[in-house]
């Protein structure tokens, strides 16, 4: 039983003591119920099983009206405006005109068109309602017509990119050499490294080389590479699990060899992890951590290896020692 | 990592708060499952509590974990739904007075079947009773804090626990 291992919670202590401070008879009571206190359901493994939540969070995320009451106000005014114009003119070039003044009042009259993050993510939304996470250290720099027969943009650096779904305007993200081309989906690009690539969390992608012209489609799970130097593309058929660890704090190790294990570790917090015994790079591992710390990682890392972990300073990690299982 | 997120939260991010939502969604909805033992309820106490959350997200400002933050808010937001319902907790006294005076025999049950017949006996709890427990023996209020979210006398309070044990005492004599 709970209480006999002193397993009590603080809880569970503070309601036993006050009840049997209140009369003997409690105690005695008490003593006959240690079972059933010992024993009550504790609903932590059901629970995930009993709620769905993808079903809950679509539910919640249909009743968060997007602020676009803004837009549409902007998009009446200018209605207004073109029909006044049709009394005095005709013209077709007029329409076409005031066809791009509408579209220039729908943005806010001082969006920018070059985002910037330095020492933090930051978040942007662009005019059409699509998101883009931007990694630190990254720009993105919107063409001139984001929004008329195109939404186009350049990066460098890294972004996440969720994309409201528009078949009339293909959303193209340039960076480098390549043209990443969609159309509503949720996909990474991370052109950090002498190898650009692309994962697609949601929706298909067409990457496109436009040095050495060829192509690439992917889709939800899929990434690619591209070697900027000898402008190979290819499909990466390795899982990249954590290519998003960035942006939802999640990394997903699924028979992943332990080399690469502690690259994605490094990566993700930004910190040296040296593997002193180059015997157990081909150990397998599988885990999931979310949201967790950089000590919590490698202190579970460490017993499941046996390893010995050893810090020094915030950033430095040395693991020794251990063996596969 | 919860405060980056709620940072990424307040400005406008809606891929972090998909992350929270998914983070702790089951977790608030056992809460409030364990006082009610109604699903739908539950669900929707929950949906309420983090479509607010997205709504007032400029303007939340939160301390501590935000794990606690949103415990309380979902356990305060069940116990207004409680309170509304103007459930009648008074008038139950006098028959539990009476029936104190037996004595109790020992159990004699273990192991599995135990917890088995006393997570029955928890889930067919008479309402009132079932909300007075969970919120001294799950959440872990003091019989003071219990009586003055719900309204009732410590004294009714002290009955209804009283009450819980005797149901599950008879349930385990079988």
């Amino acid at each position: 039983m709970k209480e006999a291992s002193c397993e009590l919670s603080q809880e569970e202590n503070a309601f036993l003591t006050e009840f049997s401070s209140k009369s003997a008879s409690n105690r005695s009571f008490l003593d006959e119920n240690r079972a059933v206190l010992g024993n009550l359901p504790s609903y932590d493994e059901d629970a995930a099983a009993m709620f769905d939540v993808d079903d809950a969070l679509l539910k919640v995320k249909s009743q968060i009206k997007e602020p676009t009451a803004k837009l549409r106000t902007l998009a009446a005014q200018a209605n207004k405006i073109s029909f006044n114009f049709q009394k005095w003119a005709a013209a077709v070039l007029l329409l076409v005109g005031l066809g791009t003044l509408a579209y220039t009042f729908l943005g806010s009259p001082s969006a920018p068109n070059t985002y910037a993050a330095v020492d933090s993510i930051e978040n942007i939304k662009l005019s059409d309602g699509s998101e883009v996470v931007l990694n630190k250290n990254s720009t993105l720099r919107l063409l001139g017509d984001y929004g008329t027969k195109l939404r186009g943009m350049e990066l460098k650096g890294e972004a996440y990119f969720k994309v409201k779904s528009n078949a009339d305007q293909p959303f193209i993200v340039k960076v480098g050499d390549l043209e990443v081309e969609v159309l509503g989906t949720q996909f990474n690009v991370d052109g950090r490294n002498a190898n650009t690539t692309v994962y697609v969390d949601e929706g298909k992608v067409k990457v496109t080389s436009v040095k050495s012209r060829t192509k690439l489609l992917l889709t939800a799970g899929e990434s690619s590479t591209y070697d900027n130097s000898t402008r190979v593309l290819l499909k990466d058929e390795s899982k990249r699990h954590n290519a998003m660890s960035w942006v939802d704090d999640k990394l997903r190790f699924e028979n992943a060899p332990l080399s690469q294990v502690i690259m994605e570790i490094e990566d993700h917090f930004n910190i040296n992890v040296e593997l002193k015994n180059n015997a157990l790079s081909g150990c397998k591992y599988t885990s999931i951590f979310n949201g967790a710390e950089a000590d919590e990682v490698l202190e579970t890392l460490s017993a499941v290896f046996n390893l010995q972990l050893m810090k020094e300073g915030d950033k430095n990690f040395e693991l020794t020692g251990g063996n596969c299982n | 990592m919860d405060h980056q997120l709620m940072k990424r939260i307040k400005a406008g991010e809606s891929l972090a708060y998909d992350t929270l939502f998914k983070k702790y969604y089951a977790y608030l909805c056992m809460i409030v499952y364990r006082m009610t033992q109604d699903k739908n309820r539950a669900e929707d106490v929950v949906q309420d509590v983090m479509l607010e959350l997205w709504r007032k997200r400029e303007s939340i400002e939160i301390n501590n974990a935000v794990k606690s933050y949103l415990h309380r808010s979902v356990r305060n937001k069940t116990l207004n739904l409680i309170r509304d319902d103007k459930m009648k907790f008074e008038g139950d006294e006098q028959l539990l007075e009476v029936a104190s005076k037996e004595s109790s025999p020992i159990l004699m049950m273990q192991g599995d079947d135990l917890a088995e017949t006393i997570r029955k006996t928890y889930e067919k709890l008479p309402e009132k009773c079932r909300i007075v427990f969970s919120l001294v023996k799950y959440e872990g209020l003091s019989y003071k804090e219990t009586a003055k979210q719900l309204e009732i006398s410590v004294k009714t309070v002290e009955n209804q626990i009283s009450k819980a044990l005797r149901i599950f005492r008879e349930a385990l004599k079988k």
